[in-house]
């Protein structure tokens, strides 16, 4: 060994212990002073990973200023966001309370002139007239249920949805259901085949349930592309399971997940009418009532929703 | 139809049009109807002897409100058997509509067809 020093071994271990801390007593003059060849070699070294190692401290302490800004960015946008749904809910609430008054003077007014004219033997009104109201009758029912559907995106985003569970005849329900389209299903010449050998009875909301078979039946209807529609009701182990079956234009897969969120609507459902309120709902009352809405498509193939209900 | 009984019905709501279009349906179908459009009137009218067999009320409304009218008609032993059926626009789960005791809550917008079978069997009551 040619160390100059006396204990070179601990001359290192200390310039190792000062790097350690962020600190370095080696200077160029140092290194160029120190007579012993390998010495100099080896405080060189040691000076180079100083120089190293504070430059990735001070890399690292940058990006880590980055980061917090990022996060700071990321925290502000979130609140911005919170803030705009807060104050989306809020028109929501207002404008659908502030709606259900006139509303519901045209409903009464509407009803009250239809039945008056359809008894009254001497103001018969013309089958021009009579159309024209019942027209205006279906009108009413459309912005109704809009507006029944804004309020209840209020009523679930302030607080969930409240249940009225009774004993309910789930094939009773869908019965009901496809009765109350047999209008729609006749104009459209779309047949309806319902696959329910039993009753299947349990604890939910009826009119809830109702909501959500109607609002299944609806879509198909409006994306069934004019052929049948299968609707089956069976119990699957310890689940009641309605299951709604169209053949129309049906949903890419990348979108399947996002149809159930609030005011999103498939690419394919782009021109029909509608908020984009329904299957949302609809989930949001499968999920309250224990269970849940599924979905299998394919383009131009169809679509298969299913509600699984707990019995 | 024929009204079972000569007792009038009473409806008080702010909105002017709904008031206007229920006292005209009502009365085609044989009622006899005290519109009022504050809640304050139709108390008064109430304490001064009209004994209506139903009183349509109204919840959201300046003033006196459906809740303050509902608690002051309890306070009075005279009013407080008076029946009350609320139509409200009021969210019913969230807006404290179920902190009222005792009443039929109808949503609005609804069925003439409801309204009217709800009418109809309180007036059968009063008969």
């Amino acid at each position: 060994m040619l160390w100059s020093s006396s204990n070179p071994t601990d001359r290192i271990l200390k310039h190792l212990a000062e790097i350690g801390a962020g600190q370095c007593t080696i200077t160029d003059d140092i290194v160029v002073a120190e007579p012993d060849p390998e010495m100099r070699q080896v405080l060189l070294g040691l000076l180079v990973l100083y120089e190293d190692l504070s430059y990735a401290s001070r890399q690292r302490d940058q990006s880590d200023a980055k980061l917090r800004e990022v996060a700071e960015e990321r925290t502000r946008l979130l609140e911005d966001r919170n803030r705009a749904i807060e104050a989306r809910d809020q028109f929501l609430a207002v404008a659908a309370h502030e709606l259900r008054t006139p509303i519901a003077t045209l409903t009464l007014l509407v009803d009250h002139l239809i039945t008056t004219l359809s008894r009254s033997a001497e103001n018969a009104p013309t089958d021009t007239a009579l159309e024209e109201l019942t027209l205006l009758k279906r009108q009413v029912h459309r912005l109704t249920a809009l507006v029944v559907q804004m309020l209840d995106v209020s009523l679930i985003t302030a607080g969930g949805l409240k249940l009225v569970p009774s004993r309910v005849d789930l094939r009773a329900v869908v019965r009901d259901v496809v009765h109350r389209f047999d209008l729609e299903l006749q104009q459209r010449r779309v047949t309806v085949v319902l696959d329910a050998p039993q009753p299947v009875s349990g604890t939910w909301d009826e009119g809830r349930v109702d909501q959500i078979v109607t609002n299944l039946l609806s879509n198909a209807l409006k994306y069934g592309a004019g052929r049948p529609i299968e609707i089956s009701v069976r119990t699957r182990g310890s689940q009641a399971v309605v299951v709604v079956h169209d053949h129309g234009v049906g949903i890419p897969a990348d979108e399947q997940e996002r149809i159930f969120g609030p005011f999103t609507r498939a690419t394919t459902a782009r021109y029909h009418a509608g908020l984009g309120l329904g299957l949302w709902i609809a989930q949001q009352i499968a999920r309250a009532s224990g269970g849940r809405i599924l979905v299998e498509s394919r383009p131009e193939k169809g679509s298969t929703f299913t509600v699984e209900l707990p019995l | 139809m024929t009204v079972p009984t000569r007792r009038p019905l009473m409806i008080i709501d702010d909105d002017d049009d709904l008031r206007k279009a229920l006292t005209l349906i009502m009365s085609t179908y044989g009622y006899e109807v005290a519109a009022f459009g504050d809640a304050r009137g139709a108390l008064g009218a109430l304490e001064s002897g009209s004994a209506p067999f139903l009183i349509l009320l109204d919840l959201m409304m300046a003033g006196m409100s459906g809740w303050e009218f509902r608690a002051a008609q309890l306070r009075n032993p005279k009013l407080s058997g008076i029946p009350v059926v609320v139509l409200t626009a009021a969210n019913t789960l969230t807006d404290g509509v179920h902190t009222l005791s005792d009443v039929e809550i109808i949503p609005k917008p609804f069925a003439l067809d409801s309204l009217l079978a709800v009418v109809e069997r309180h007036a059968r009551a009063a008969g």
